[in-house]
């Protein structure tokens, strides 16, 4: 029996949202030679030319083999920098927490907590 | 590359793409799990920087680097920086554009080890040019 098979023109990758890979707390790497490794590897798959859009997303303490790495000439022109500070002035890239208005932040955590203190009470008091 | 490597290139990476979000949609379903409960940044906090990150995300041309750090020091938001992390993940996953996640962790994950099998995941299914380009 002879079934039709339909395929629908995939569209171009290049069209579709660009994909994200996460890889959080780098500083947990104990091999710091595998960690700048990876780095330099991360940096060289970016790199290639036909490669499709993506988007590594890094987060780690700043530590000094770290800020090395991203120092390197083929891994520098890829980065963008969010260094997240307690203080100092904050410039385009810079996230620091002093100029950021945590009211709102801090309003809705209370909020959070003693929506879950009333919970609690509830259940608390659910007579046995 | 010529035009017809490249469309034929474009289609299979974009069906390798679909089966790898597909797997890994599992296998972040199974870590979710196991994270459970997890904390993490409340709805309607940390929003400036949560749309700075999302900003760079959605850039449609440049590939990038994106690093998120911090000095360490007391006060500096730590808990709320890896949650931050976390959410980001989570919204990538639910617009099936988490194409892996890895966490480092002295006590469970303190090498590259087990990141290379979400890279391999991921690279291996590129064609073969990708895959002489990196360590897998």
């Amino acid at each position: 029996m002879n079934r039709a098979i339909h395929i629908n023109p995939a569209p171009d990758i290049r069209r579709c949202p660009p994909l994200s890979f996460i890889v959080n707390v780098l500083d947990e790497c104990t091999s710091e030679s595998e960690l700048t490794e990876l780095i330099l590897s991360f940096a060289r798959v970016l790199r290639e030319p036909d490669f499709p859009v993506i988007h590594i997303l890094l987060t780690s303490r700043s530590e000094s083999h770290i800020c090395k790495a991203f120092q390197n000439e083929e891994v520098h022109p890829l980065a963008c920098e969010i260094p997240v500070k307690t203080s100092g002035v904050g410039v385009a890239t810079i996230i620091s927490l002093d100029c950021v208005d945590v009211d709102n932040d801090i309003y809705i955590s209370l909020q959070y907590s003693f929506r879950e203190l009333s919970w609690l009470e509830i259940i608390s008091s659910f007579p046995y | 590359m010529c035009d017809d490597q490249r469309r034929n290139f474009h289609l299979l990476s974009f069906t390798c793409s679909l089966t790898s979000l597909t797997v890994l949609e599992g296998t972040w379903a199974r870590l979710a799990q196991v994270r459970q409960p997890h904390p993490k940044c409340l709805d309607g906090t940390w929003v400036d920087l949560l749309n700075y990150i999302h900003d760079l995300l959605d850039d449609p041309k440049n590939n990038q680097f994106i690093w998120l750090h911090h000095d360490g020091t007391a006060g500096v938001g730590k808990s709320a920086f890896a949650f931050t992390s976390l959410k980001v993940a989570e919204e990538m996953n639910v617009e099936k554009r988490l194409a892996g996640e890895h966490f480092f962790s002295r006590a469970s994950t303190p090498n590259t080890a087990q990141l290379d099998i979400s890279l391999r995941h991921l690279f291996t299914i590129l064609p073969p040019i990708f895959q002489a380009s990196g360590r897998m």
